[in-house]
């Protein structure tokens, strides 16, 4: 029996985990929101209004001179270069480090049991294992604008430090990208081809490649995807292409020339985004 | 002249805990044909891969042409794969390659990389290759995408392969359970006339008992990981056979259907890294 006023439902503590989560998660908005200066009020503050609307008036017409055209064109080819060949680096960064970082390449037991391998081999390709692991975590941590900055004071300024940056942090996205669709892929592809008495080597050519190729394609024109608009941004640092051009025109108080640097920005963007999904609907099969 | 396979007191543990072969024992004479028979779940599988050393013994030997696996180095157990040529059931092509270049997987055993590199991008048809596509009857598939072709051919392109391999001992598990019964039989009578004019050791399991009495002298019945039977044709009896394929859970400790659940089709082996 029960007391009479005993009731079935209990109640729940006063304090939980769930109200202290709530409260951690707003004090740490609220620091940051002062923290960072913001003012979400601001276009509701006839002051700031006014601010925000003189300049995007000031950007009205774009420069369409014909010497700005070339000059914007000239910036949107280099940054489309930067992007291409930045890409392309960090393929020959990403895919032997990506490979090496790969249990199913490195591993002492990759898709079966049987090795024989000496006890040095076996020492030396967990070495290579870790160490390729090792040195594609620190290519991705360091983000482009500090490569950048570093190969521009390296090798001057220009596209070229653009390209080494771009290579360096994407041939870590890359590698890593690489290593997980090598590690997994499907294994009894993969295992008929080692009991044909083909080497780890030979496996990793004519199977794991062949299976892992759309993968591989989709993620690289992605990357690519990332690198046009990241290899913008680096211009601002002094690596050449739109980004420099955009920096120029903003130093100069030059807000027409901005407004067609802007709008070839997005022009560039937009195009290598679609060419993008193009060759990734052509070349891979679904 | 050392028998082709020899088996003792065989055991495979999978996990630590579960018995796939449970000390077989076992012995093929080079140009033997055997028909393994045995319910899902009796260890053929586990047998074949240990026969094409792709897995090694928890326990017992297996010695194959003389050799015995677990002492080779890793260059010679590359040479003895080379000399094993298996057909599996199924998934075992590379989808995304053309025909040809599945078929020529099979010398990669025996081809330097530099020159299987080579082979993969000549243009020009491979005589091997091309012999091998016409003797199982799809050599106009020759260029195609391997992706595209039926089940019932990818199973002859992998014939074709282990054809191009051209091995010592040929191994065949469940070869023929996802296809047709009309191309069931002449699979099996292609396997059974190739290992008996190359003189070829041959060990096939089949799914149907029918296909198996036809065409093998020898017939190895396995089950729960142990050797049931092995006997020639005509001394098998209908009791015999009733008793390998009827459900017995509680004899094998571990229920079955558990035992299937800890299997994945992706990367068997789940540690992320062999961490000893
Ligand atoms: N890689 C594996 N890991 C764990 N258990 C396995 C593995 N391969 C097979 N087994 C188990 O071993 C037993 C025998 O399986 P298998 O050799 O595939 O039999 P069959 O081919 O005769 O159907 C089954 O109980 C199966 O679940
Ligand atoms: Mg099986």
């Amino acid at each position: 029996m029960t007391a009479p006023n005993a009731s079935p439902v209990q109640s729940r503590p006063l304090w939980g985990a769930g109200k202290t989560v709530v409260l951690l998660v707003g004090a740490a908005i609220l620091w940051s929101y002062l923290g960072t200066g913001s003012n979400l009020l601001l276009p509701f503050q006839a002051d700031g209004r006014h601010q925000v609307a003189l300049f995007f008036s000031q950007l009205f017409p774009p420069n369409l001179s014909a010497s700005l055209l070339t000059r914007a064109l000239r910036g949107s080819l280099e940054t489309l270069a930067v992007s291409i060949m930045g890409t392309l680096l960090a393929v020959l960064i990403g895919f032997p480090l990506g490979a090496l970082s790969a249990y199913t390449v490195m591993g002492n037991r990759r898709f079966s049991e049987a090795e024989g391998s000496s006890a040095v081999a076996r020492l030396w390709r967990r070495l290579i294992y870790d160490g390729s692991t090792l040195l594609l975590n620190f290519l991705r941590s360091v983000p482009e604008l500090f490569w950048a900055l570093i190969f521009i004071v390296a090798v001057g300024l220009g596209p070229f430090p653009g390209v080494l940056a771009l290579g360096f942090h994407t041939g870590g996205v890359l590698g890593k990208l690489y290593s997980e669709s090598l590690e997994a892929l499907d294994s009894r592809p993969l295992e008929a081809l080692q009991a044909t008495g083909a080497s780890t080597l030979k496996v990793f050519l004519f199977g794991m490649v062949p299976l892992a190729l759309p993968q591989l394609l989709s993620y690289t024109l992605y990357r690519w995807e990332v690198n046009i608009r990241t290899a913008a941004v680096l211009g601002v640092v002094g690596a050449g292409g739109l980004g420099q051009d955009i920096l120029v025109a903003m130093g100069l108080l030059h807000y027409q020339d901005l407004a067609t640097f802007l709008i070839a920005t997005l022009a560039i963007v937009i195009a290598v985004d679609f060419l993008s999904t193009f060759l990734r609907l052509r070349l891979i099969p679904s | 002249m050392a028998p082709s396979i020899e088996i003792e007191n065989l055991v495979k543990v999978f996990d630590g805990r579960v018995a796939a072969l449970d000390s077989l024992s076992l012995q093929v004479e080079e140009g033997e044909k055997v028909a393994l028979i045995g319910p899902s779940g009796a260890g053929k599988t586990t047998l074949f891969r240990l026969l094409n050393c792709i897995l090694t013994p928890t326990r017992g030997t297996l010695r194959l042409q003389g050799c015995d696996v677990t002492r080779l180095s890793e260059k010679s157990l590359r040479e003895l794969r080379a000399r094993i040529g298996t057909i599996y059931q199924q998934h075992n092509l590379v989808p995304q390659l053309r025909v040809a270049h599945n078929v020529l997987a099979g010398k990669l055993g025996r081809l330097s990389t530099a020159r299987a590199l080579w082979n993969f991008w000549d243009p020009r048809p491979d005589g091997d290759v091309v012999r091998a596509l016409t003797q199982v009857g799809i050599a106009g598939k020759y260029w195609e995408r391997t992706a595209a072709l039926s089940g019932g051919q990818q199973q002859r392109v992998a014939v074709a392969r282990a054809l191009v391999q051209n091995p010592d001992i040929l191994l065949a598990d469940e070869p023929v359970s996802s296809v047709d019964p009309a191309l069931a039989q002449e699979i099996v009578s292609l396997l059974a006339d190739l290992a008996q004019e190359g003189g070829k050791t041959l060990v096939v399991s089949l799914h149907s008992v029918e296909l198996a009495l036809a065409h093998f002298p020898r017939i190895v019945g396995l089950r729960g990981g142990k050797l049931y039977f092995d006997l020639p044709p005509d001394q098998i009896t209908a009791e015999l056979l009733s008793g390998l394929f009827t459900r017995c859970e509680a004899e094998r400790g571990v229920p079955e259907r558990v035992l299937r659940g800890a299997v994945s089709p992706v990367f068997p082996l789940d540690s992320p890294y062999d961490k000893a």
